[in-house]
């Protein structure tokens, strides 16, 4: 990176910092470093809320798969209005008003206490193992972005989420969000601009658009009813409502951000903000990949696009072959990218039977192009010994430092790495939450002073600081371990959803019955996902269901409390205890 | 609820039942109103798709 860019990460990075650690002031309780004391206004919120859902996966992954895949992957994203009505309606106001830390919480007054405990140790731990794949991913390409070695990097990004979440609590991590968010939103548009200014002289975005679509990158839609495939149009409004539903309405980063805000009609407005702007933005996002397509059909591109990984196998013994497959994509390349010239002319002249002629042609290019590309990415798997090696990750690092000048290059990296920052630091600050109040509060130290339970919850954000870095370092390591760690939260998100539903919905499901559908549900993700094709998103509509099912059956046969009898030990901020320090 | 609702459409309400019936009444016109941009969103996208095929 030019030292100019070096400038703008560093001034960017300590103003974030110092914004975040200046929030102290504010929180010298711990319902101000947990919930903000209830004065986080909605829209804050509800950037927030998305703010910690949008990762650096999303900025570097998503819109790769933009550039490779187009637009198919905004269908995921259908079910999230719809999940986000429904949790309006049920969970948020159930939450809000009963006055809770944690949604888990709430399982103890509804339940009992093994349930509360179980699912809140559930989400400890994959959230915690989530939060250093988090950095993992990012920090693999970013060390190459920085030259820096990977522990550097993945410490480069965890640290200042860190420091002003463990300093500044909950509003820290909202109001860093904030600026996040428009930092990235603002970062997108400018890739969009420098995309589409790069289009070569008279063509414009749908000039370019049309190119991407003749590659089949302009396609939404998949109506096909294929299990399998994660990304249809029926995995994304069925399947995906529950996984919605799940980390939205169950997990404790989500729900901890619209705890905040001020009244329950405030929080209901924070979650609805996604549910309007969401698909927006993701499609936002992939739109940048399908334009950077677009860009690179016309302009030189790499046949991989990381330059490590290509230093690698010309010093491998796969030199000669690698090579000679680039002299043949240079060739296929130059050829591609007369077929989409022909397909603009042929626009402009509007000649239809040209038009068709040069759009099969331009297909059929692109198809040779990618299959060289998938050669190539073989060739520099089997030579570095990365088995997951694909440089979808690489595509939009390499399209900012290639591509854009010095100055917007450092403020770009710094919207992916507070990308990342963001997402670490709302995990770390309900992780940290969940560690309190359901742990040690609940069973270590049920009467303490606030002072003391402030001390405890800095201390406990600061070791899940240190977890996280430690996981990173390791998962970054360990390559393809990565996705493993990323999915291993599926397992339990639909199983942990039944178990909110049987306490919403089902008045005479009893505490049995809910730990036993937990892990009945548990157990039929495990199977599924073992042995049948079925893909991820379906897993949490499976987890459900068997634990609603198993969850009312043995709520037949054995006895419960009835609902709203509270164990003794339920309690909650309103009436613990706590002697001002 | 939904009685409330009714009832306060059909004659004169006061009090609670105006209160839960208005907010009731609000709720479902932001409701819709996200159901609404959703299915706009859907159809854009269609258009979008169309548009370039």
């Amino acid at each position: 990176m030019h030292p100019i860019d070096w400038g703008v990460l560093a001034v960017l990075l300590a103003w974030i910092v110092w914004d975040g650690v200046k929030r102290k002031r504010d929180t010298t309780g711990i319902e101000g470093y947990f919930l903000a004391n209830r004065r986080i206004p909605w829209w804050a919120a509800g950037l927030s809320v998305m703010a910690t859902q949008l990762s650096a996966i999303t900025m570097i992954g998503t819109t790769g798969q933009g550039y490779v895949d187009g637009l198919r992957f905004v269908q995921f994203y259908f079910g999230l209005p719809l999940a986000m009505l429904i949790l309006s309606v049920t969970l948020v106001p159930l939450f809000y008003n009963s006055g809770v830390y944690t949604a888990y919480e709430y399982l103890e007054r509804r339940f009992d206490a093994k349930t509360r405990s179980f699912t809140s140790l559930l989400f400890l731990l994959s959230r915690g193992m989530s939060v250093g794949a988090v950095v993992a991913a990012p920090a693999v390409v970013l060390s190459l972005v920085f030259g820096l070695p990977l522990t550097a990097t993945a410490l480069l990004i965890t640290l200042p989420a860190v420091v002003y979440t463990m300093v500044g609590g909950v509003e820290a991590v909202q109001w860093t969000d904030v600026k996040t968010m428009a930092l990235i939103v603002t970062g997108v548009f400018v890739m969009i601009g420098v995309a589409v200014l790069g289009l070569p002289e008279g063509m414009g975005v749908t000039d370019g658009l049309s190119v991407a679509a003749a590659a089949g990158r302009m396609r939404v839609f998949d109506f096909s009813f294929d299990l399998t495939n994660p990304y249809t149009f029926w995995s994304g409004t069925l399947a995906a409502v529950f996984l919605f539903c799940s980390y939205f309405g169950t997990d404790q980063s989500q729900v901890q951000r619209y705890l905040t805000a001020r009244s329950v009609s405030e929080a209901r407005s924070s979650l609805l903000m996604s549910a309007y702007w969401k698909i927006p933005l993701q499609l936002l996002v992939l739109l940048l990949g399908v334009l950077v397509f677009a860009f690179y059909t016309f302009n030189p591109a790499p046949m991989i696009f990381s330059t490590r990984a290509e230093q690698l196998v010309a010093e491998s013994s796969a030199a000669g072959t690698y090579a000679a497959l680039n002299g043949e994509y240079e060739a296929v390349f130059h050829v591609r990218r007369q077929a989409a010239e022909q397909l603009v002319r042929a626009r402009s002249t509007g000649d239809p039977a040209a038009e068709q002629t040069a759009r099969a042609e331009l297909l059929a290019r692109d198809r040779e192009v990618t299959e060289i590309r998938g050669r190539a990415q073989a060739a520099v798997r089997e030579a570095t010994g990365e088995g997951s090696f694909n440089d979808v990750n690489y595509i939009i690092p390499s399209f900012i430092l290639n591509e854009l000048p010095v100055g917007l290059a450092g403020l770009l990296v710094v919207a992916i790495m507070l990308a990342a920052t963001s997402t670490i630091a709302g995990e770390l600050n309900s992780l940290a939450t969940a560690s309190v109040i359901d742990f040690y509060r609940r069973w270590a130290r049920p009467v303490g002073s606030d002072a003391h339970y402030l001390t405890v919850a800095r201390i406990a954000t600061g070791l899940w600081g240190l977890f996280a870095c430690a996981v990173a370092v390791w998962a970054a390591e360990l390559g393809s371990l990565i996705e493993v760690v990323n999915r291993f939260g599926s397992f339990f998100y639909g199983s942990i959803l039944g178990v909110f539903i049987l306490a919403f919905g089902v008045p005479r499901a009893t505490g049995t019955g809910a730990f036993v559908g937990l892990f009945a549900g548990m157990g039929a993700v495990a199977w599924t996902a073992s042995f049948t094709p079925v893909a991820f998103l379906w897993h949490n509509v499976t987890g459900a269901v068997v634990v609603v099912v198993v969850g009312m059956l043995v709520s037949i046969v054995t006895p419960g409390a009835p609902r709203g009898e509270r164990s003794a030990h339920a309690r909650t901020h309103a009436d613990v205890s706590i002697h001002s320090g | 609820m939904w009685g409330e609702v009714r009832k306060c459409r059909t004659e004169a309400c006061s009090g609670p039942e105006k209160k839960v019936a208005g907010y009731i009444d609000r709720m479902n016109r932001t409701y819709l109103k996200v159901l609404g941009f959703l299915f706009v969103q859907l159809a854009l996208l269609w258009w979008l798709q169309q548009a370039f095929l």
